[in-house]
């Protein structure tokens, strides 16, 4: 305790438990106004404006509250914390190491034992997390990797702009989005088949999951997202006048055909498909949007060799008969899109979780040891009621 | 009868046994806690055994994972992990005292479940995301802390009753920061587990171990709530009002952290369930 006082006032202060809870408190005062203050990149600065008046608005961007959790403030803070901790720690070491050392010549144990350490262990636990959350974000890339069944991947474009060598081609074979039998409009899970090709043309087949990462060259792949890219089929309906329904998997410019009744066939091609209708003044028809607002399809039907009859069908107008009528000897109708899935692979690679996981494991042993391997601090309530 | 059916008649003997601890706490020297206590067990039985039928349910009718994903699901499991830690720290600590209020807690957890509108009480099959081995034990270790949290505030807010009404020997309101240092000490633990298992298991799904969505960030305000009353216990000696006040303030925090960035407007993210 007597070398305390030889210390420099500001080393005092540096090491002084009072700013280690000064500066949590601030943490967490920052921390919390993290998820109260709108953050950018989740949000349209339009709708930011709207919410803030314009002084609130300087204000919360000189403190770099739009982005608390990488302002200068937050990591001004847990430099400090992390400084607070590595003075504090330099400052106690001799007077435990000397005290041991007592202990050992006169024979006697540590009142304390192995406790002693705990001190030691969880902090460097703690300043080992915040080592690696910092390599995280100074040598972590990511990235993205859309692929569609068949495509291949060499390289990929990190959020920072960069473009990086995977080091093996990455393959998508197959992606699947299957959903719970007993809950139709659940996802049970996202599957991409992989083949992963490394330089010397070595190959193996992989299945990447939601929570079942894959690693490729020095990556990880994770099943992160999905895309719809265009149509895998469309599903068109036959009714017959009896009522039994038969549908019909096509794509545009494709054709089938259905025997409504003994000796008569009739073709069916589909010959446009428009994801948004709308019919122009000269009679033509266009896809007003890229959106599926209004889908439908022309279909050109053929029965025996009687000339072609036009219709269109309709996904979201299922009783709009069009030319057939209601006395038709059958019915079309448009009853599905199969939207083609691709999948969405984040890549990623992040030197600083292996620091983030060994501090962890200190952390843990630390607090155990503080906590409950203190011969004189025994875990029992000395006088329970 | 099903699980949920179980679990009613569980919230009716927690408030049994509430009503026997506080009988036992107003009644003279000496104190017979085998009734409530034995109340107590009995409940806990049930309750532990609801849980299993629910898990072997949910495997049966396809969907297969422990009982601790929807919102039903854990609200019975927060009522369970709070009267599991009161039963098994009331050796060490004592606890017994604050049965009443404890157990109380835990059957208002359950009745909750009916009270709120539109509460989905069958067993949902789970998102890809949710999936994992990490849950048991993620879901687990933070329950428990919360309850330890949750036990140490019941302390904290009994301790501040008592010195305003006087009533309080210097005796017993060190035995009260005892009991709340103790149990803050395990759900910090416990905490630090539930975050640090919480972490592995984004980095296994989403390639991150930590991203400041509003539940992870509750979660690390949480902790550096109760990181503050460990140093202020441990170094600088804090105790008394000033000590239970953090106690209750990292309780709230509990809250916001649990149902609160969930439910309140201010606070959006990607835990959104639960």
């Amino acid at each position: 305790m007597k070398s305390d006082q030889t210390h420099h006032p500001l080393i005092m202060f540096l090491s002084s438990t009072r700013l280690t809870i000064i500066l949590l408190i601030l943490l967490g005062i920052a921390s919390i106004a993290g998820t109260v203050v709108i953050q950018r990149g989740t949000s349209e600065e339009s709708h930011i404006q709207h919410v803030y008046s314009p002084g609130t608005i300087r204000f919360l961007d000189a403190i770099g509250a739009f982005d608390m959790y990488h302002s200068p403030l937050y990591l001004g803070l847990l430099i400090a914390l992390a400084l607070n901790l590595i003075v504090s720690t330099l400052r106690r070491l001799p007077r435990d190491v000397s005290l041991r050392r007592r202990l050992k010549s006169e024979g006697k144990p540590d009142p304390r034992g192995i406790a002693r350490f705990g001190f030691y262990v969880t902090h460097a636990g703690f300043l080992t997390i915040l080592t690696g959350a910092m390599l995280s974000g100074l040598t972590g890339v990511e990235g993205m990797l859309w692929m569609l069944p068949g495509e291949t991947a060499e390289s990929f474009t990190t959020l920072r702009g960069d473009t990086l060598a995977i080091g093996q081609t990455v393959r998508c074979d197959a992606f699947r989005i299957d959903m719970y039998e007993n809950d139709p409009g659940m996802v049970r899970e996202y599957r991409t088949d992989l083949t992963l090709t490394d330089s010397q043309g070595r190959s193996a087949q992989h299945v990447l999951r939601v929570n079942g990462p894959v690693a490729a060259g020095g990556f990880m792949l994770y099943q992160a997202s999905y895309h719809v890219a265009g149509i895998e089929y469309i599903e068109v309906g036959v009714r017959s006048k009896d009522g039994t329904p038969t549908s019909y998997r096509v794509n545009e410019g494709e054709s089938f055909e259905f025997v409504p009744t003994e000796g008569t066939t009739v073709s069916v091609t589909v010959e446009q498909f428009v994801s948004d209708f709308q019919r122009l003044d000269d009679g033509r028809v266009v896809s007003r949007s890229d959106e599926y607002a209004n889908p439908a399809a022309l279909l050109s039907i053929r029965e025996g060799s009687a000339d072609a009859r036009k219709q269109w069908v309709f996904l979201n107008f299922p009783n709009f008969h069009g030319a057939s009528g209601p006395d038709a000897a059958y019915v079309f109708s448009f009853d599905r899109i199969q939207p083609r899935f691709g999948t969405g692979i984040q890549i990623s690679r992040d030197p600083g979780s292996t620091f983030v996981w060994l501090g962890s494991v200190l952390l843990i042993c630390g607090l155990m040891l503080s906590f409950f391997m203190d011969p004189s601090k025994r875990f029992r309530n000395p006088s329970p009621a | 009868m099903d699980d949920t059916t179980l679990n009613q008649i569980v919230m009716v003997v927690y408030m049994v046994s509430a009503a026997a601890f506080l009988w036992t706490n107003l009644a003279p020297e000496p104190k017979r806690w085998r009734i409530p206590m034995g109340v107590a067990w009995l409940g806990f039985g049930l309750h532990t055994s609801s849980l299993i039928w629910r898990w072997i349910h949910s495997y049966q009718i396809g969907i297969g994972h422990a009982p601790l994903t929807n919102r039903y699901e854990s609200f019975v499991f927060f009522a369970w992990s709070i009267v599991a830690i009161f039963l098994v720290f009331d050796r060490f600590l004592g606890l017994r005292r604050f049965g009443a209020a404890i157990l109380a807690g835990g059957a208002g957890l359950i009745g909750v479940t009916s009270l709120i509108p539109g509460m989905e009480t069958a067993v949902t099959p789970l998102m890809p995301a949710l999936q994992s081995n990490w849950l048991f034990f993620h879901v687990v270790t933070c329950f428990l802390a919360y309850a330890a949290f949750a036990v140490a505030f019941f302390t904290g807010i009994m301790s501040l009753t008592r010195a305003r009404g006087g009533n309080l020997t210097r005796e017993s309101s060190l035995q009260l920061d005892d009991v709340m240092y103790r149990m803050i000490m395990v759900g910090f633990l416990l905490l630090t587990l539930g975050i640090i298992s919480g972490s592995a298991w984004a980095y296994r799904a989403w390639g991150r171990y930590w991203g400041f969505d509003p539940k992870e960030t509750w979660s690390l305000i949480t902790w550096i709530v109760y990181a503050v009353f460990l140093h202020a216990r441990i170094t600088k000696g804090w105790a008394g009002k000033r000590l239970a006040l953090i106690a209750i303030i990292g309780f709230l925090s509990v809250i916001v952290t649990y149902w609160g960035v969930n439910h309140l407007d201010i606070f959006k993210g990607l835990h959104s369930y639960g």
